[in-house]
Protein backbone atom coordinates (compact mmCIF):
# COMPACT_ATOMS: atom_id res chain seq x y z
CA UNK A 1 0.00 0.00 0.00
CA UNK A 2 2.86 2.19 0.65
CA UNK A 3 4.48 1.51 -2.85
CA UNK A 4 1.41 2.28 -4.38
CA UNK A 5 0.73 5.52 -2.52
CA UNK A 6 5.06 6.69 -3.13
CA UNK A 7 3.98 5.75 -7.20
CA UNK A 8 0.60 7.66 -6.96
CA UNK A 9 2.24 10.73 -5.50
CA UNK A 10 5.45 10.50 -7.66
CA UNK A 11 2.96 10.25 -10.86
CA UNK A 12 1.26 13.16 -9.34
CA UNK A 13 4.51 15.16 -9.35
CA UNK A 14 5.35 13.88 -12.66
CA UNK A 15 1.85 15.07 -14.06
CA UNK A 16 1.89 18.80 -12.21
CA UNK A 17 5.25 19.35 -13.52
CA UNK A 18 4.84 18.32 -16.96
CA UNK A 19 1.95 20.08 -16.95
CA UNK A 20 4.12 23.02 -15.58
CA UNK A 21 6.72 22.60 -18.47
CA UNK A 22 4.56 22.37 -20.91
CA UNK A 23 2.55 25.55 -20.04
CA UNK A 24 5.82 27.62 -19.80
CA UNK A 25 7.77 26.76 -22.70
CA UNK A 26 6.06 29.45 -24.88
CA UNK A 27 7.09 32.24 -22.52
CA UNK A 28 10.48 33.64 -23.26
CA UNK A 29 11.58 35.62 -19.61
CA UNK A 30 13.80 34.54 -17.12
CA UNK A 31 11.81 33.75 -14.27
CA UNK A 32 9.82 31.72 -16.58
CA UNK A 33 12.65 30.23 -17.76
CA UNK A 34 13.54 29.23 -14.22
CA UNK A 35 9.81 27.99 -13.36
CA UNK A 36 10.54 25.24 -16.46
CA UNK A 37 13.97 24.38 -15.36
CA UNK A 38 12.82 24.25 -11.95
CA UNK A 39 10.12 21.94 -12.86
CA UNK A 40 12.26 19.60 -15.16
CA UNK A 41 14.59 18.69 -11.86
CA UNK A 42 11.09 17.91 -10.28
CA UNK A 43 10.53 15.71 -13.10
CA UNK A 44 13.59 14.06 -13.19
CA UNK A 45 13.66 13.36 -9.25
CA UNK A 46 9.75 12.54 -9.46
CA UNK A 47 10.99 10.07 -12.17
CA UNK A 48 13.81 8.59 -9.97
CA UNK A 49 11.57 8.01 -7.41
CA UNK A 50 9.01 5.99 -9.85
CA UNK A 51 12.08 4.45 -11.20
CA UNK A 52 12.76 3.08 -7.83
CA UNK A 53 9.33 2.31 -6.50
CA UNK A 54 8.87 0.39 -9.99
CA UNK A 55 12.08 -1.65 -9.27
CA UNK A 56 10.77 -2.55 -5.43
CA UNK A 57 7.56 -3.52 -7.51
CA UNK A 58 9.51 -5.63 -9.61
CA UNK A 59 11.00 -7.24 -6.77
CA UNK A 60 7.93 -7.92 -4.92
CA UNK A 61 5.95 -9.51 -8.58
CA UNK A 62 8.70 -11.77 -8.58
CA UNK A 63 8.74 -13.26 -5.17
CA UNK A 64 4.78 -13.56 -5.30
CA UNK A 65 4.42 -15.16 -8.63
CA UNK A 66 7.77 -16.14 -9.93
CA UNK A 67 8.11 -16.65 -13.98
CA UNK A 68 4.81 -15.06 -14.37
CA UNK A 69 4.09 -13.03 -17.34
CA UNK A 70 4.05 -10.12 -15.28
CA UNK A 71 7.37 -10.89 -13.04
CA UNK A 72 8.85 -10.88 -16.51
CA UNK A 73 7.54 -7.32 -17.65
CA UNK A 74 8.77 -5.55 -14.41
CA UNK A 75 11.86 -7.43 -14.55
CA UNK A 76 12.30 -6.60 -18.01
CA UNK A 77 11.38 -2.33 -17.48
CA UNK A 78 13.28 -2.48 -14.78
CA UNK A 79 16.52 -3.76 -16.15
CA UNK A 80 18.25 -1.70 -18.85
CA UNK A 81 20.03 -3.98 -20.24
CA UNK A 82 17.27 -6.54 -21.22
CA UNK A 83 16.08 -6.52 -24.69
CA UNK A 84 13.56 -8.76 -26.52
CA UNK A 85 13.11 -10.26 -30.07
CA UNK A 86 9.40 -8.56 -30.18
CA UNK A 87 6.81 -11.66 -30.33
CA UNK A 88 4.04 -13.59 -28.34
CA UNK A 89 4.36 -16.95 -28.58
CA UNK A 90 2.26 -20.13 -27.53
CA UNK A 91 2.86 -24.07 -28.35
CA UNK A 92 3.14 -24.58 -31.72
CA UNK A 93 1.24 -27.71 -33.68
CA UNK A 94 1.40 -31.17 -32.25
CA UNK A 95 2.54 -33.51 -34.87
CA UNK A 96 2.95 -37.72 -34.52
CA UNK A 97 3.72 -36.85 -30.65
CA UNK A 98 5.44 -34.21 -30.77
CA UNK A 99 4.91 -30.16 -30.02
CA UNK A 100 6.28 -28.98 -32.73
CA UNK A 101 7.94 -25.92 -32.05
CA UNK A 102 6.37 -22.48 -30.99
CA UNK A 103 3.55 -20.33 -32.59
CA UNK A 104 4.10 -16.59 -32.86
CA UNK A 105 0.59 -14.94 -32.32
CA UNK A 106 2.37 -11.93 -31.92
CA UNK A 107 4.97 -9.53 -33.87
CA UNK A 108 5.56 -6.71 -32.12
CA UNK A 109 5.78 -3.37 -34.89
CA UNK A 110 9.24 -1.86 -35.16
CA UNK A 111 10.85 -5.02 -32.95
CA UNK A 112 13.89 -6.62 -34.46
CA UNK A 113 10.96 -9.58 -35.28
CA UNK A 114 9.37 -7.23 -37.18
CA UNK A 115 12.22 -5.54 -39.34
CA UNK A 116 13.64 -9.32 -39.97
CA UNK A 117 9.94 -10.14 -41.76
CA UNK A 118 8.51 -12.98 -39.27
CA UNK A 119 4.55 -12.59 -39.10
CA UNK A 120 2.10 -13.98 -36.82
CA UNK A 121 1.07 -17.47 -37.47
CA UNK A 122 4.97 -18.75 -38.49
CA UNK A 123 6.50 -21.87 -36.27
CA UNK A 124 9.59 -21.21 -34.84
CA UNK A 125 11.45 -24.81 -34.92
CA UNK A 126 14.45 -23.77 -33.36
CA UNK A 127 16.82 -20.36 -32.01
CA UNK A 128 20.36 -20.53 -32.45
CA UNK A 129 20.38 -23.89 -33.37
CA UNK A 130 18.76 -25.61 -30.18
CA UNK A 131 15.64 -27.55 -31.63
CA UNK A 132 12.06 -26.23 -30.60
CA UNK A 133 10.50 -29.05 -31.08
CA UNK A 134 9.91 -31.71 -28.09
CA UNK A 135 7.88 -35.13 -27.17
CA UNK A 136 4.74 -34.55 -25.90
CA UNK A 137 5.12 -34.24 -22.00
CA UNK A 138 8.43 -33.55 -22.55
CA UNK A 139 9.97 -30.78 -20.17
CA UNK A 140 10.04 -27.42 -20.41
CA UNK A 141 8.00 -27.11 -23.24
CA UNK A 142 9.17 -25.80 -26.81
CA UNK A 143 7.53 -21.95 -25.84
CA UNK A 144 9.37 -22.24 -22.30
CA UNK A 145 12.76 -22.86 -23.69
CA UNK A 146 12.13 -19.98 -26.28
CA UNK A 147 11.34 -17.60 -22.90
CA UNK A 148 14.03 -18.65 -20.86
CA UNK A 149 16.03 -17.61 -24.54
CA UNK A 150 14.79 -14.06 -24.59
CA UNK A 151 14.84 -13.24 -20.78
CA UNK A 152 18.78 -13.51 -21.51
CA UNK A 153 19.15 -11.42 -24.15
CA UNK A 154 20.72 -7.95 -24.42
CA UNK A 155 20.32 -5.14 -27.04
CA UNK A 156 21.94 -5.85 -30.38
CA UNK A 157 22.32 -9.69 -29.62
CA UNK A 158 21.82 -11.66 -32.47
CA UNK A 159 19.20 -14.62 -32.93
CA UNK A 160 18.97 -17.07 -35.53
CA UNK A 161 16.02 -18.43 -35.76
CA UNK A 162 14.41 -21.53 -38.15
CA UNK A 163 10.54 -21.47 -39.19
CA UNK A 164 7.86 -23.00 -41.12
CA UNK A 165 5.51 -20.84 -42.99
CA UNK A 166 2.87 -22.65 -44.87
CA UNK A 167 4.76 -25.70 -44.96
CA UNK A 168 8.06 -23.75 -45.81
CA UNK A 169 11.02 -23.54 -43.95
CA UNK A 170 13.07 -20.43 -43.87
CA UNK A 171 15.18 -19.36 -41.61
CA UNK A 172 16.04 -15.28 -39.98
CA UNK A 173 18.33 -13.56 -37.97
CA UNK A 174 16.58 -11.30 -35.71
CA UNK A 175 18.64 -8.70 -34.14
CA UNK A 176 17.16 -8.13 -30.36
CA UNK A 177 16.10 -4.91 -29.62
CA UNK A 178 15.29 -3.03 -26.17
CA UNK A 179 11.70 -0.50 -27.24
CA UNK A 180 11.99 3.03 -26.16
CA UNK A 181 10.00 4.26 -24.19
CA UNK A 182 10.23 1.81 -21.54
CA UNK A 183 8.84 4.73 -18.83
CA UNK A 184 8.58 3.44 -15.64
CA UNK A 185 5.06 4.82 -15.01
CA UNK A 186 3.37 1.94 -16.95
CA UNK A 187 1.12 0.58 -14.41
CA UNK A 188 -2.19 0.45 -13.97
CA UNK A 189 -2.49 1.87 -10.35
CA UNK A 190 -6.50 1.72 -10.10
CA UNK A 191 -6.10 -1.63 -10.57
CA UNK A 192 -5.83 -3.59 -7.39
CA UNK A 193 -4.73 -6.71 -8.84
CA UNK A 194 -2.15 -5.48 -11.21
CA UNK A 195 -2.89 -8.68 -12.81
CA UNK A 196 -1.71 -6.73 -16.24
CA UNK A 197 1.61 -4.62 -16.32
CA UNK A 198 0.47 -2.22 -18.85
CA UNK A 199 0.20 1.63 -19.49
CA UNK A 200 -3.37 3.36 -18.48
CA UNK A 201 -2.61 7.07 -19.21
CA UNK A 202 -1.24 7.89 -22.66
CA UNK A 203 1.44 10.27 -22.40
CA UNK A 204 0.99 13.93 -23.29
CA UNK A 205 2.76 15.27 -26.43
CA UNK A 206 5.44 17.42 -26.29
CA UNK A 207 5.15 19.05 -29.73
CA UNK A 208 3.86 22.87 -30.63
CA UNK A 209 1.78 24.44 -33.10
CA UNK A 210 2.92 23.12 -37.06
CA UNK A 211 6.10 21.90 -35.46
CA UNK A 212 6.66 18.62 -36.21
CA UNK A 213 9.90 18.24 -36.79
CA UNK A 214 11.96 16.49 -39.25
CA UNK A 215 9.57 15.72 -42.46
CA UNK A 216 10.27 13.03 -45.11
CA UNK A 217 8.13 12.33 -48.13
CA UNK A 218 7.93 9.23 -50.44
CA UNK A 219 9.20 9.72 -53.91
CA UNK A 220 6.27 9.75 -56.55
CA UNK A 221 7.22 9.85 -60.03
CA UNK A 222 7.17 13.56 -60.54
CA UNK A 223 9.52 14.20 -57.71
CA UNK A 224 11.94 11.05 -58.55
CA UNK A 225 12.30 12.93 -62.48
CA UNK A 226 13.12 16.38 -61.20
CA UNK A 227 15.62 14.70 -58.54
CA UNK A 228 16.77 11.98 -61.22
CA UNK A 229 16.54 9.50 -58.62
CA UNK A 230 14.14 6.80 -57.73
CA UNK A 231 16.07 5.93 -54.77
CA UNK A 232 15.40 7.42 -51.25
CA UNK A 233 13.27 9.85 -49.30
CA UNK A 234 13.16 13.23 -49.77
CA UNK A 235 13.60 15.51 -46.82
CA UNK A 236 10.46 18.47 -46.83
CA UNK A 237 11.49 20.07 -43.65
CA UNK A 238 15.11 19.72 -41.72
CA UNK A 239 15.10 19.46 -37.92
CA UNK A 240 17.31 22.59 -36.22
CA UNK A 241 17.56 20.91 -32.74
CA UNK A 242 20.41 20.04 -32.05
CA UNK A 243 24.04 21.91 -33.01
CA UNK A 244 25.97 19.20 -33.30
CA UNK A 245 22.73 17.22 -35.51
CA UNK A 246 23.59 15.55 -38.92
CA UNK A 247 23.21 18.97 -40.82
CA UNK A 248 20.18 17.79 -43.59
CA UNK A 249 18.56 20.21 -45.52
CA UNK A 250 15.07 20.44 -47.55
CA UNK A 251 15.34 19.13 -50.35
CA UNK A 252 18.13 16.25 -49.61
CA UNK A 253 17.28 13.25 -50.57
CA UNK A 254 18.49 10.38 -48.22
CA UNK A 255 19.90 7.51 -50.56
CA UNK A 256 21.16 6.06 -46.63
CA UNK A 257 21.65 5.50 -43.63
CA UNK A 258 24.71 4.06 -41.83
CA UNK A 259 24.89 1.91 -45.03
CA UNK A 260 21.45 0.73 -45.12
CA UNK A 261 19.50 1.59 -48.48
CA UNK A 262 16.46 3.88 -47.37
CA UNK A 263 13.36 3.39 -49.35
CA UNK A 264 10.51 4.60 -47.50
CA UNK A 265 9.75 7.72 -44.87
CA UNK A 266 9.26 5.16 -41.88
CA UNK A 267 12.12 3.16 -42.02
CA UNK A 268 14.76 6.43 -42.19
CA UNK A 269 12.98 7.64 -39.20
CA UNK A 270 13.07 4.33 -37.41
CA UNK A 271 17.00 4.14 -38.31
CA UNK A 272 17.77 7.92 -36.88
CA UNK A 273 15.66 7.14 -34.28
CA UNK A 274 17.54 3.44 -33.62
CA UNK A 275 20.74 5.63 -33.87
CA UNK A 276 20.43 7.26 -30.09
CA UNK A 277 22.35 9.61 -29.45
CA UNK A 278 25.42 7.93 -31.97
CA UNK A 279 27.03 9.36 -34.79
CA UNK A 280 25.45 8.30 -38.14
CA UNK A 281 26.27 9.03 -41.66
CA UNK A 282 24.04 9.95 -43.76
CA UNK A 283 24.34 9.63 -47.77
CA UNK A 284 22.07 12.17 -49.77
CA UNK A 285 21.61 13.64 -52.66
CA UNK A 286 22.12 17.94 -52.77
CA UNK A 287 21.60 19.83 -55.89
CA UNK A 288 22.01 16.98 -57.97
CA UNK A 289 25.49 16.01 -56.14
CA UNK A 290 26.01 12.74 -53.70
CA UNK A 291 27.30 14.02 -50.57
CA UNK A 292 27.72 12.55 -47.26
CA UNK A 293 26.59 13.73 -43.97
CA UNK A 294 27.75 13.16 -40.87
CA UNK A 295 26.86 13.79 -37.04
CA UNK A 296 24.32 12.83 -34.55
CA UNK A 297 20.61 12.13 -35.33
CA UNK A 298 18.51 14.98 -35.33
CA UNK A 299 15.44 13.10 -33.82
CA UNK A 300 16.40 15.09 -30.58
CA UNK A 301 13.33 14.17 -28.93
CA UNK A 302 13.26 10.36 -29.71
CA UNK A 303 16.91 10.24 -28.12
CA UNK A 304 17.06 7.15 -25.97
CA UNK A 305 18.31 8.99 -22.81
CA UNK A 306 17.03 12.27 -23.70
CA UNK A 307 13.21 11.69 -24.06
CA UNK A 308 10.85 13.55 -21.28
CA UNK A 309 7.52 11.52 -21.13
CA UNK A 310 4.90 13.87 -19.55
CA UNK A 311 1.40 12.05 -18.71
CA UNK A 312 -1.61 13.53 -19.69
CA UNK A 313 -4.25 13.29 -22.43
CA UNK A 314 -3.58 12.83 -25.88
CA UNK A 315 -5.44 11.33 -29.11
CA UNK A 316 -3.96 11.70 -32.41
CA UNK B 1 -88.62 16.39 26.79
CA UNK B 2 -85.91 15.68 25.42
CA UNK B 3 -85.14 12.34 22.71
CA UNK B 4 -83.01 10.83 25.47
CA UNK B 5 -85.70 10.72 27.88
CA UNK B 6 -88.30 9.67 25.48
CA UNK B 7 -86.29 6.85 24.70
CA UNK B 8 -85.85 5.56 28.23
CA UNK B 9 -90.00 6.13 28.51
CA UNK B 10 -90.24 3.93 25.70
CA UNK B 11 -87.81 1.37 27.18
CA UNK B 12 -90.22 1.29 30.75
CA UNK B 13 -92.94 0.60 28.90
CA UNK B 14 -91.98 -2.59 26.86
CA UNK B 15 -93.97 -5.98 28.49
CA UNK B 16 -91.41 -8.55 30.62
CA UNK B 17 -90.77 -11.73 28.30
CA UNK B 18 -88.39 -14.55 30.45
CA UNK B 19 -85.52 -16.04 29.07
CA UNK B 20 -85.37 -19.22 27.22
CA UNK B 21 -83.83 -22.02 29.87
CA UNK B 22 -81.17 -23.09 26.82
CA UNK B 23 -80.16 -19.61 25.33
CA UNK B 24 -76.69 -19.36 26.37
CA UNK B 25 -75.41 -23.35 25.99
CA UNK B 26 -77.46 -22.94 22.77
CA UNK B 27 -75.64 -19.56 21.85
CA UNK B 28 -72.27 -21.64 22.58
CA UNK B 29 -72.98 -24.48 20.42
CA UNK B 30 -73.73 -21.88 17.62
CA UNK B 31 -70.23 -20.36 17.77
CA UNK B 32 -68.19 -23.62 18.05
CA UNK B 33 -70.14 -24.31 14.99
CA UNK B 34 -68.91 -21.25 12.99
CA UNK B 35 -65.56 -21.66 14.29
CA UNK B 36 -65.54 -25.21 13.16
CA UNK B 37 -66.45 -24.09 9.64
CA UNK B 38 -63.25 -21.65 9.85
CA UNK B 39 -60.32 -24.30 10.20
CA UNK B 40 -62.54 -26.09 7.64
CA UNK B 41 -62.20 -23.41 5.26
CA UNK B 42 -58.26 -22.78 6.32
CA UNK B 43 -57.58 -26.58 5.93
CA UNK B 44 -58.79 -26.30 2.59
CA UNK B 45 -56.73 -23.27 1.38
CA UNK B 46 -53.96 -25.13 2.51
CA UNK B 47 -54.50 -28.22 1.17
CA UNK B 48 -55.45 -26.01 -2.41
CA UNK B 49 -52.73 -24.72 -2.22
CA UNK B 50 -50.14 -27.11 -1.40
CA UNK B 51 -51.98 -29.17 -4.15
CA UNK B 52 -51.07 -26.36 -6.30
CA UNK B 53 -47.45 -26.18 -5.78
CA UNK B 54 -47.10 -29.91 -5.88
CA UNK B 55 -48.12 -29.71 -9.33
CA UNK B 56 -45.77 -26.59 -10.79
CA UNK B 57 -43.37 -28.68 -9.08
CA UNK B 58 -44.24 -31.87 -11.20
CA UNK B 59 -44.46 -30.63 -14.35
CA UNK B 60 -42.06 -31.62 -16.81
CA UNK B 61 -38.64 -28.72 -16.87
CA UNK B 62 -39.13 -26.96 -19.73
CA UNK B 63 -35.45 -27.06 -21.96
CA UNK B 64 -33.25 -24.09 -20.57
CA UNK B 65 -33.08 -20.74 -22.42
CA UNK B 66 -29.17 -20.66 -23.27
CA UNK B 67 -29.22 -17.03 -23.10
CA UNK B 68 -25.04 -16.89 -23.30
CA UNK B 69 -22.19 -19.13 -23.57
CA UNK B 70 -20.50 -20.41 -20.08
CA UNK B 71 -17.79 -17.94 -19.34
CA UNK B 72 -14.72 -19.84 -19.87
CA UNK B 73 -15.85 -20.70 -23.91
CA UNK B 74 -16.87 -17.07 -23.94
CA UNK B 75 -13.75 -16.24 -23.30
CA UNK B 76 -11.88 -18.60 -25.41
CA UNK B 77 -14.16 -17.46 -27.98
CA UNK B 78 -13.38 -13.75 -27.23
CA UNK B 79 -9.31 -14.42 -27.27
CA UNK B 80 -9.59 -15.74 -30.79
CA UNK B 81 -11.35 -13.65 -31.91
CA UNK B 82 -9.15 -10.97 -30.61
CA UNK B 83 -6.21 -12.75 -32.19
CA UNK B 84 -7.75 -12.82 -35.32
CA UNK B 85 -8.31 -9.52 -35.18
CA UNK B 86 -4.80 -8.34 -33.83
CA UNK B 87 -3.28 -10.26 -37.05
CA UNK B 88 -5.51 -8.37 -39.53
CA UNK B 89 -4.01 -5.17 -37.85
CA UNK B 90 -0.62 -5.88 -38.16
CA UNK B 91 -0.63 -7.08 -41.56
CA UNK B 92 -2.69 -4.12 -42.89
CA UNK B 93 -0.10 -2.09 -40.38
CA UNK B 94 2.69 -3.09 -42.56
CA UNK B 95 1.17 -2.60 -46.15
CA UNK B 96 0.46 1.07 -44.42
CA UNK B 97 4.40 1.47 -43.59
CA UNK B 98 5.03 1.44 -46.98
CA UNK B 99 1.89 3.51 -48.26
CA UNK B 100 3.02 6.23 -46.12
CA UNK B 101 3.60 9.32 -48.19
CA UNK B 102 4.66 11.63 -45.52
CA UNK B 103 6.21 11.05 -42.31
CA UNK B 104 7.61 13.42 -39.92
CA UNK B 105 8.94 13.30 -36.57
CA UNK B 106 6.13 14.04 -34.21
CA UNK B 107 4.23 11.02 -35.65
CA UNK B 108 7.26 8.45 -35.35
CA UNK B 109 7.20 9.43 -31.75
CA UNK B 110 3.85 8.69 -31.08
CA UNK B 111 4.45 5.41 -33.01
CA UNK B 112 7.64 4.79 -31.05
CA UNK B 113 5.39 5.02 -27.83
CA UNK B 114 2.78 3.03 -28.93
CA UNK B 115 5.17 -0.07 -30.24
CA UNK B 116 6.90 0.55 -26.85
CA UNK B 117 3.74 -0.48 -25.48
CA UNK B 118 3.03 -3.17 -27.49
CA UNK B 119 6.26 -4.42 -26.99
CA UNK B 120 5.41 -4.80 -23.25
CA UNK B 121 1.99 -6.35 -23.37
CA UNK B 122 3.52 -8.69 -26.12
CA UNK B 123 6.04 -9.56 -23.36
CA UNK B 124 3.23 -10.79 -21.16
CA UNK B 125 1.49 -12.26 -24.16
CA UNK B 126 3.37 -16.00 -23.50
CA UNK B 127 1.80 -17.87 -21.00
CA UNK B 128 -0.96 -15.68 -19.61
CA UNK B 129 -3.68 -16.64 -17.63
CA UNK B 130 -6.85 -16.78 -19.53
CA UNK B 131 -8.21 -13.73 -17.67
CA UNK B 132 -5.30 -12.04 -18.27
CA UNK B 133 -5.17 -13.26 -21.66
CA UNK B 134 -7.75 -11.65 -22.54
CA UNK B 135 -7.36 -7.99 -21.04
CA UNK B 136 -3.49 -8.05 -22.71
CA UNK B 137 -5.34 -9.47 -26.18
CA UNK B 138 -8.06 -6.69 -26.21
CA UNK B 139 -5.16 -3.77 -25.37
CA UNK B 140 -3.09 -4.94 -27.77
CA UNK B 141 -5.82 -4.85 -30.33
CA UNK B 142 -6.98 -0.99 -29.03
CA UNK B 143 -3.00 0.01 -29.08
CA UNK B 144 -2.94 -1.62 -33.05
CA UNK B 145 -6.01 0.42 -34.04
CA UNK B 146 -4.20 3.91 -32.25
CA UNK B 147 -0.90 2.78 -34.19
CA UNK B 148 -3.04 2.25 -37.88
CA UNK B 149 -4.31 5.77 -37.20
CA UNK B 150 -1.22 7.29 -36.33
CA UNK B 151 -0.01 6.11 -39.82
CA UNK B 152 -3.51 7.39 -41.40
CA UNK B 153 -3.65 10.59 -39.66
CA UNK B 154 0.28 11.45 -40.72
CA UNK B 155 -0.96 10.93 -44.53
CA UNK B 156 -3.68 12.80 -43.79
CA UNK B 157 -2.36 16.07 -41.96
CA UNK B 158 0.37 16.20 -44.35
CA UNK B 159 -1.75 16.07 -47.32
CA UNK B 160 -2.34 19.76 -47.42
CA UNK B 161 1.16 20.25 -48.06
CA UNK B 162 2.47 18.82 -51.27
CA UNK B 163 6.22 18.70 -52.04
CA UNK B 164 6.95 20.85 -55.23
CA UNK B 165 10.30 21.17 -57.17
CA UNK B 166 9.44 24.99 -56.56
CA UNK B 167 9.75 24.19 -52.57
CA UNK B 168 13.50 22.88 -53.55
CA UNK B 169 14.63 25.81 -55.41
Amino acid sequence: MKLRFTLGAALCALLFAGAASAASTDKGDAARQREVEQARKELRDARDELARAAKELARATAKLEPNSPQARAFEFVTNPRRAMLGVGVDTGPERNGELHGVLITAVTPGSGADKAGLKSGDILTSANGKSLVTKKGEKPKPERKLVELMSTLSPGDKVDLEYEREGKNARVTVIAQRPEPMNFPMMDLEDEDLDAFMSSIPPMRMWSGDDAGLQLAKLDDDLASYFQTHDGVLVIKAAKDKDDAVALKSGDVIQSIDGSTIELPVDAMDRLRDAGDKEVRIEVIRHGKHETLKGKSPLKRLGKRKRVEIHGDEEP
Amino acid sequence: MNPEDRLQERLRALPNVPPPADGWPALESALRARKQQRVRIAFALAASLLVSFSAVLMLPKPDPIITSAPPRVAQAQDVASLMARSRALESHLAQMREDVPVWDERSAARAARLEGELSLVDLQLSGAEPNRAQRLWRDRVELLNKLVRTHQNAGLINASYTPSTEDHL
